[in-house]
């Protein structure tokens, strides 16, 4: 009798940390539904709540902070042409969601795709000024990020991304962003994210290629 | 036994007690606060707070919890709850942040934008570069900002009344002893510097930090860049000459190599000059920077340039204006400029040193050899003690060397050598006396060896925060100079020479839009005069300035466009140098305005700028006339223009830029001089004071090798 108790209380703790896991799951996978569908900076800035409030709740998993930081980073894209002070601050907001992370997972190639897109979202805000000082640190991490993971669609769909949108004197421009397009879109089709995994990107891709296409 | 067990596991599924937590996130000045985390502390459990400030949530959560309230701007809100609680109200109130004190910067006197925070800058390397009018030349840029007064015959920064000297140039802190290229009279010299060593340019109209010394009216604060961000070869063809660099990057160090030749004599041969040019001016220079970032985000910084210029011409007499006299410059100069920032504990530590080594030899019917040294070690101490408390202090000491020699046609010569041991020592800190009021309170003590004397100068400023980037600040200081080395030839039982400044100022820096408006008041007193007679020197002088700033820049409402429109009104008299009575100098004028606009066609990859400047006329002194200093020359109009075009050539990024000053041809007069005896119809000759040229042309061509992201390469980038 002794061991079945024994036994017993083992699936209960067991079960109640499946139960934590569906939980875990189930407040993630809302978020990010929610993440997939917003279009205002207010709405963007509420569900980086939610993942800031999954954070609190997880405080070892790195996802809840990646996902706070990307829907920082989406809001401060909308804040740029809103009230560009603010989206200087939401971009900080970000990149410390972000730091959170990379302690949690050193290593994880989606995060040093996310990092090279928070610099992006610094060169936006004034390409004039920043894009000098931080083009080469935007290729360094994409590029790291791909050493990390060969598989990561989304670092060359940020190649790409950056590259078409540098003026063409500095080796940006369609003709050269489109191999990383490609290549994207390859790694796009491979790619099996888990349900709550980084999966962004390949919608843009695609519209991109066929932007490229068209021209 | 067993039931009892079973009970306290099961207790949290059979008592299934649930919580709603509502209520509206205030300020505590009251403001809704929209968009507000409201969560209890390791949970799943929280809401967004709504265009209200509303929120309500559902929690399942037992006991003690931690509920809190996070929004960017404010300190976290905290408050422990017990729970369950069917309907719970709350009212959290948010304060502001105070770590805004490291943001504010107080806008009085000071050219400083709060928006790109800490690096606060008004004016980009690029920014200065794409100014038209100030062809590249960090000086000629400043000249479009209010408080300025053009000096088109010098090049140099007259601010607010006060002469060319009383605006110093300080780099990383240091003192430069000559900013300006070597020049002779009414040929305007550059600045020596190029903007594109500063990652930021601060300009201060008065009322500066008492971390700031031997400036009566203005300090231009320069920034130099830390490590150069990639290897990049350098090659620019220009008009005028030609210059060659190299920057390497290593992983924490990077270092620079750089040469340049310039010679006018080509391009005058096709332009017609009012200067009659004997030997166009030259100059050579070589310059060197290494950066080193430490460990523990320490900065050690090195620059050091050594440069020779010559020109000769024939120049207008002084006696006789009609008649010319040859003269020669020939001019070199050595500067370094050394210094480490780093973290000691919870201090920033910075130090410095900087040595000059100038020579002007001036040869005409006279010649005459100046050598100017000096070796100057400052270093500084800051550190935040809270939020609302910071503390900067720190000393400098400089020991200069000043050597003259003249000799004149007759024979007659003499010799001066002069040395200054200068040490000073300074105090100041930036406080918060209520939340929406910041105070920076300074005191500066200073010694001149040279001088015998001692001073005390404190500064003070204050804002008061009206909103995010908006305030009307004041500022008071007093300031002191020592006289010029060449107003010490004969005595030097002189004083400093000394300035009180006033101010008040309204600012607003929002969505792309700025706005300052300031007025001042500044006083001088013991300001040099030299008797007519004996030529000795004595602080008989003071004066006055007063007048109104005013500066819009929109960098918003134009898509692709940045304009700025400065305008001053300046009212001043001084008695001071060989002035008989208090009157306007002739480098003062009423008013003074500029508009700056810049605009990118990305589609043809170029940047055009404009500039057009207006400057009331300025006094001259007719002998023709009792009254002293009572001529106005003609107004002063300039409209200039340049281009930039970015292209790519043979795979490297290059920049092709072409600039033309005055391109609608106004004559512009900038003085008169006057013969020293009457003419035969018994009135005293005049000649104008003119540029050298009516128009200048400009054209360069840059080419950065190694600056193109080649697109296959950087997949291949290091982990």
């Amino acid at each position: 009798m002794k061991n079945s108790l024994l036994l017993f209380s083992f699936l209960f703790i067991g079960a109640s940390i499946f139960a934590q896991n569906a939980k875990y799951s189930a407040a993630m996978t809302k978020a990010i539904t929610q993440l997939d569908s917003v279009q205002t900076s207010a709405q963007h800035l509420e569900v980086a709540n939610d993942f800031a409030r999954i954070a609190s709740a997880e405080p070892k998993e790195w996802l809840p902070n990646y996902y706070a930081a990307l829907s920082h980073l989406s809001a401060a894209f909308i804040l740029l042409k809103e009230n560009p002070a603010k989206a200087l601050e939401t971009i900080d907001v970000a990149q410390t969601s972000l730091d959170k992370a990379k302690t949690l997972a050193p290593g994880e190639s989606e995060i040093t795709v996310l990092q090279a897109y928070i610099l992006i979202a610094r060169v936006s805000e004034n390409p004039m000024v920043k894009g000098q000082e931080l083009s080469p640190k935007v290729f360094a991490e994409l590029g790291k990020a791909a050493g990390m993971n060969p598989n990561n669609p989304r670092a060359p769909f940020l190649q790409g991304m950056y590259t078409m949108n540098m003026p063409e004197f500095y080796g940006g421009g369609a003709t050269n962003a489109k191999p990383f397009f490609e290549k994207a879109a390859l790694l796009f089709e491979k790619e099996t994210p888990g349900a709550i995994m980084p999966h962004w990107g390949k919608d843009t891709n695609a519209y991109f290629l066929e932007q490229i296409a068209k021209k | 036994m067993r039931i009892g067990f079973f009970i306290i596991l099961f207790f949290p599924f059979f008592i299934s007690a649930q919580s709603t937590l509502s209520g509206t996130v205030l300020t505590t000045k009251g403001d809704t606060v929209i968009g507000a985390n409201v969560l209890l502390e390791g949970t799943y459990d929280g809401a967004t707070t709504d265009l209200n400030g509303f929120f309500s949530f559902r929690s399942e959560e037992q006991g003690a919890q931690n509920l809190l309230v996070i929004y960017l701007g404010c300190d976290t809100f905290r408050q422990t709850l017990t729970l369950p609680n069917a309907a719970l109200r709350l009212a959290p109130r948010l304060k502001e942040s105070a770590s805004a004190l490291q943001e504010v910067v107080i806008s009085a006197g000071s050219f400083e934008a709060a928006s790109d925070r800490k690096k606060a800058v008004v004016l980009t390397p690029i920014d200065i570069a794409l100014t038209a009018s100030a062809t590249a030349d960090i000086a000629g840029a400043i000249a479009t900002l209010p408080g300025v007064t053009r000096n088109g015959e010098s090049g140099q920064i007259l601010v607010r009344g006060g002469a060319g000297y009383e605006t110093r140039t300080f780099i990383d802190g240091l003192l430069v002893q000559n900013p300006y290229n070597s020049s002779v009279p009414n040929v305007p010299a550059r600045n020596r510097f190029s903007p594109f060593l500063f990652k930021g340019t601060m300009f201060s109209t008065g009322g500066y930090s008492a971390e700031y010394g031997q400036a009566l009216s203005s300090a231009l604060i320069l920034q130099t860049e830390d490590l150069a961000p990639q290897n990049n070869t350098g090659l620019s063809l220009m008009s005028v000459g030609g210059g060659l660099s190299h920057t390497h990057r290593w992983k924490n160090t990077s270092a620079s190599l750089s040469g340049s030749y310039s010679n006018l004599a080509p391009y005058f041969a096709l332009l017609p000059q009012n200067i009659d040019w004997i030997k166009a001016p030259q100059s050579g220079g070589g310059e060197m920077i290494l950066r080193h970032q430490t460990k523990k985000e320490g900065m050690f910084k090195l620059y050091g340039s050594a440069n020779r210029s010559a020109m000769r011409m024939n120049y207008p007499d002084a006696f006789q204006p009609e008649q010319t006299t040859p003269l020669s410059l020939l001019a070199d100069n050595v500067y370094v400029n050394t210094s480490y920032r780093g973290q000691i504990n919870k201090w920033t530590l910075f130090a410095g040193l900087a040595y000059t080594w100038n020579r002007d030899s001036i040869g005409s019917d006279f010649a005459q050899n100046k050598i100017q040294q000096s070796a100057q070690l400052r270093f500084t101490l800051n550190r935040s003690f809270s939020r609302s408390f910071r503390l900067k202090m720190g000393g400098e000491y400089l020991s200069g060397r000043y050597d003259e020699y003249f000799r004149d046609t007759d024979f007659s010569q003499f010799n001066v050598q002069r040395k200054e041991q200068y040490g000073a020592a300074f105090a100041e800190s930036d406080l918060f006396i209520a939340s929406k009021i910041v105070a920076r309170v300074g005191l500066r003590a200073e010694h001149s060896g040279l001088l015998q004397k001692t001073n005390l100068a404190p500064r003070l400023s204050a804002a008061y925060i009206l909103g995010q980037n908006e305030q009307v600040a004041m500022a008071f200081g007093q300031f002191y100079q020592n006289p010029e080395y060449d107003l010490l030839r004969r005595n030097t039982d002189l004083q400093f020479e000394r300035a009180t400044h006033y101010m008040a100022n309204y600012q607003r820096i929002r969505n792309g839009y700025t706005f300052r408006v300031e007025a001042y008041l500044k006083t001088y007193k013991n300001l040099v005069k030299t008797d007519p007679d004996t030529y000795l020197s004595n602080n008989g002088g003071d004066g006055y300035a007063r007048g109104i700033d005013v500066f819009f820049r929109d960098q918003k409402t134009i898509k692709r466009g940045d304009y700025w429109i400065s305008y001053s009104y300046l009212d001043t008299k001084r008695d001071y140098r060989d002035f008989p009575v208090s009157a306007v100098p002739t480098f003062a004028a009423t008013h003074n305005a500029s508009v700056v606009y810049k605009h990118w066609f990305s589609g043809i990859n170029t940047a055009f700028g404009a500039t057009y400047a207006f400057q009331s006329g300025r006094p001259f002194n007719d002998p023709n006339t009792n009254a002293f200093n009572s001529g106005r020359t003609p107004v002063y109009h300039d409209l200039s223009v340049n281009a930039s075009y970015l292209t790519n050539l043979g795979g490297h990024f290059t920049i092709l830029y072409v600039s033309a000053t005055n391109i609608l041809g106004f004559d512009q007069v900038y003085g008169y001089q006057f013969a020293a005896a009457p003419g035969p119809d018994g009135r005293f000759a005049a000649r104008a004071i003119t540029p050298p040229a009516r128009h200048f042309l400009f054209v360069g061509l840059f080419i950065n090798f190694g600056q193109r992201y080649k697109a296959a390469e950087t997949t291949k980038v290091d982990i």
